[in-house]
């Protein structure tokens, strides 16, 4: 049936009522976490130990096209104190939260500035790359060893490939939101 | 999907598979059967095992405390008290260049040929 109310896309109706913008962000954390557990029993270990699927970046991915940057600042740190709580531990925090923020506000300005030119498969793409730098980054950091920088290219090529399948993901979710 | 995000995915994986290529390059000519394992603590070496006598080695120190164990040649990480137990996942090593990394306690193994040191002369 169709109704001749005026159709407003999620970004929108984010932007002008709180009250759905708070419900939909609980949600979307509470996504990011279920999410966030079930990967961890999804062994990808087969080149490098500790490899995940990273696929609660499609819900950061989806933020970052509906929601302001301190919404999705929030959202983020979120969910590395929450994982971290849960299931990490304090050492795993710290790489976390510098992969994800370094990833969260390269992706942020490709979709605010280049949204034209770049779609959700290439930022997410790129978003993957920078969540492995960044952690491997702080790792080596603090280890104060470098050679952790071998592990590199075979975890770009699993993260890019897994950022290819949340590009993907993401391009369907947002498709699918305008037809809400 | 764009033109730039197809110049994004094939450039990301081109270039990641062509330094993966390198690296695997590199470990296999260099690589050959180690006989000692370094051991690091934040990049101090604290002991050098050699790997032809098997043995358990542990590490302490105050992040925290992991066990070693040589068997066959190969070196592996039995125990660490760190949640995520990547290290021990990780499985035995033996090739020269290969490293085992204990990130919560801040533990490096790497296998070399010889120990650091010890020239070939004195080999």
């Amino acid at each position: 049936m169709r109704t001749d109310r005026p159709r407003f896309s999620i970004a929108q109706k984010a932007q002008t009522s709180g009250t759905y913008r708070i419900a939909l962000l609980g949600i979307f954390l509470a996504v990011i976490l279920a999410v966030g557990l079930f990967e961890r029993m999804i062994p990808l270990d087969f080149a490098v130990p500790g490899v995940r699927l990273g696929l609660s970046n499609v819900v950061i991915l989806l933020s970052i096209y509906w929601f302001r940057f301190r919404d999705i600042l929030i959202l983020v740190i979120l969910k590395c104190v929450l994982l971290a709580a849960m299931a990490g531990g304090m050492s795993s925090f710290l790489y976390s939260i510098c992969g994800s923020l370094l990833s969260f506000v390269v992706m942020w300005l490709l979709v605010t500035r280049l949204k034209d030119r770049i779609g959700p498969i290439g930022t997410s793409v790129i978003g993957a790359v920078c969540h492995i730098a960044g952690q491997l980054l702080v790792a080596s950091l603090v280890i104060e060893n470098m050679q952790l920088f071998l592990f590199m290219p075979i975890l770009v090529l699993i993260s890019a490939a897994s950022g290819v399948l949340v590009g993907v993901l993401v391009k369907l979710s947002l498709a699918a939101a305008t037809r809400l | 999907m764009k033109k730039l995000d197809v110049w994004i995915v094939l450039i990301v994986f081109a270039v990641a598979a062509a330094a993966f290529a390198l690296v695997q390059h590199a470990r296999s000519t260099a690589s050959a059967p180690g006989g000692y394992a370094e051991v690091y603590v934040k990049n101090e070496l604290v002991e050098t095992i050699d790997l032809r006598t098997n043995g358990r080695f542990a590490v302490k120190n105050e992040e925290g405390y992991n066990l070693l164990e040589v068997e066959d040649g190969g070196i592996r990480m039995a125990e660490a008290d760190c949640l995520s137990q990547t290290c021990v996942h990780a499985g035995a090593k033996s090739m020269g260049g290969e490293i085992i990394v204990c990130l919560p306690n801040r533990v490096v193994v790497k296998i070399v040929g010889a120990p650091e040191g010890v020239d070939t002369v004195a080999n």
